[in-house]
């Protein structure tokens, strides 16, 4: 759970900042977004084995397959957030001076939130499968491990109890991040209402 | 405080695939310090592309625009604009009054000052009340007003208004017009107002520029002989009001002729899809 945590947080700081670069540049765009396309089809799990030679088998290992799964979903949703930023508002920044630090978190990064939460959203449904599958290689706790271990034990309600566990969890986190969502996105589900309104 | 503008030998074209537009063909005029100029001319001639060039978003092909005597090169400070489009020109992810202090943040103000122009500009266009509202809980008319308020609290030199109540209803486009004509009264702000509407043109200005259809150039420029003290009533029945109108409208209708005289050949569908918008 913690590792969970500790792999979707870095995963997101790192997918915006690299997504909103991304998005600024028309040739960094062109020059990364096969790359970026290709790494993103390659199902982390596959990837176990990778990070367990590079980092051993401990939790510095685990929390790397979470970002690795991560990433991608929120850094592809950023560039196309920010790449479909509104040239009005473009150009109001730049008539009115507003540059540098401010331009990029006030125009750029709050234009690409409703995607990048998008993002965030397919990266925790996919960060809680990697938590698990990565648990379940070479582990020795964690929910993962423990449903393993129940199941090679004949321990069969407990197994079950685990995998309630992990959907109730599922739901929790689901249920905390749309709360998240409502708080961030106030705004634009108030904008949509509004424009639905008057069209 | 407020700046002239001088437009010198302005030159637009756009190169399309293998064709090139010319959307302004030799542009000149000036604007004196707190002057209140109308720009009018018929749709696509090129009058937001002018707007464009003279407020540095755009780069002219050949020519300048001098801002109190310097050099415009790229969106110099001291110039607001107001755009046409309000509703994507306001951050809808701020407040109205966080909208009207954001450039003034850039601009590194401190708080209390910063606070002070915001409450006076909102005061000003008649919004005090509603600062906490978001753009989008506003009507079209309430937006335009916090994008004139944003103008105004920049305490810019020079102010552009693109088109500005174009998108509005007739009665609050009446109200907005009064409204400009009072800050600029009040604050004595240069103004060039860019605008398709014969009638709003020769209301609100000092002056009127007539363009000509695109490639463009200034084809008329005419002082406006009304009084300071406008009312949308009896300004409207003035006899100078309709004289002035009824010329304007006829500089116009010449605009549209000539253009139908030097039409090149109908273009081919890809050139027309090339061609750039007003």
């Amino acid at each position: 759970m913690v590792r969970l945590l500790a792999g979707f947080a870095p995963a997101t700081v790192a997918g915006v900042a690299l997504g909103m670069a991304v998005g600024s540049s028309r040739r960094l765009r062109a020059a990364c977004e096969p790359v970026l396309e290709f790494l993103r089809a390659i199902p982390p799990p596959v990837l176990v084995p990778i990070f367990i030679l590079i980092a051993g088998i401990g939790t510095t290992m685990k929390v790397l397959v979470i970002v690795s799964g991560c990433l991608w979903p929120i850094l592809l949703n950023t560039v196309e957030g920010v790449r479909a930023r509104d040239e009005v508002l473009e150009d109001t920044c730049r008539a009115y001076g507003i540059r540098g630090a401010a331009r990029l978190r006030h125009l750029v990064r709050r234009s690409a939130s409703p995607q990048i939460v998008t993002g965030m959203r397919q990266a925790l449904a996919i960060g809680i499968i990697l938590m698990v599958i990565s648990e379940m290689f070479a582990a020795s706790s964690g929910l993962g491990f423990t449903i393993i271990q129940f199941q090679r034990g004949f321990a069969i309600p407990e197994m079950w109890s685990g995998i309630l566990l992990l959907g109730l969890l599922g739901v929790i986190l689901s249920l905390g991040f749309g709360a998240f969502e409502h708080r961030v996105l106030a705004w634009y589900y108030g904008l949509r209402r509004a424009r639905r309104g008057a069209s | 405080m407020s700046k002239g503008v001088e437009v010198r030998g302005l030159r637009m074209v756009y190169q399309g695939r293998g064709r090139s537009v010319e959307a302004l063909a030799d542009l000149s005029f000036p604007v004196e310090a707190s002057e209140l100029v109308c720009v009018v001319g018929p749709s696509g001639c090129g009058k937001t592309t002018m707007l464009r060039c003279i407020a540095g978003l755009l780069e002219p092909t050949a020519g300048e625009v001098l801002l109190g005597g310097a050099r415009v090169a790229g969106p110099p400070p001291g110039m607001a604009v107001v755009f046409q489009e309000y509703g994507r020109s306001l951050f809808p992810w701020m407040t109205a009054r966080a909208n009207v202090e954001l450039p003034l943040r850039a601009r590194r103000l401190p708080g209390r000052r910063r606070d002070e122009l915001v409450s006076e500009a909102l005061a000003a266009v008649g919004l005090g009340d509603v600062g906490g509202a978001y753009p989008w809980q506003l009507s079209g008319g309430m937006q335009q007003r916090v994008a004139i308020a944003r103008a105004v609290a920049y305490e810019p030199h020079v102010l552009l208004m693109d088109e500005p109540f174009a998108a509005v209803d007739a009665q609050t486009r009446a109200e907005l017009e009064d409204l400009v004509r009072s800050l600029w009264r009040r604050t004595g702000v240069t103004i060039v107002f860019v605008t398709h509407d014969i009638d709003e043109a020769v209301y609100l200005g000092e002056r009127v520029l007539v363009m000509s259809s695109s490639p463009t150039v200034v084809q008329d420029d005419r002082a406006v002989d009304l009084p300071g003290e406008r009312d949308q009533l009896t300004t409207r029945s003035d006899a100078r009001f309709t004289r002035l109108r009824t010329h304007v409208y006829a500089q116009i209708r010449e605009a549209k002729r000539d253009e139908g005289r030097a039409a090149p050949p109908p273009p081919s569908p890809e050139g027309a899809a090339a061609a750039p918008g007003t």
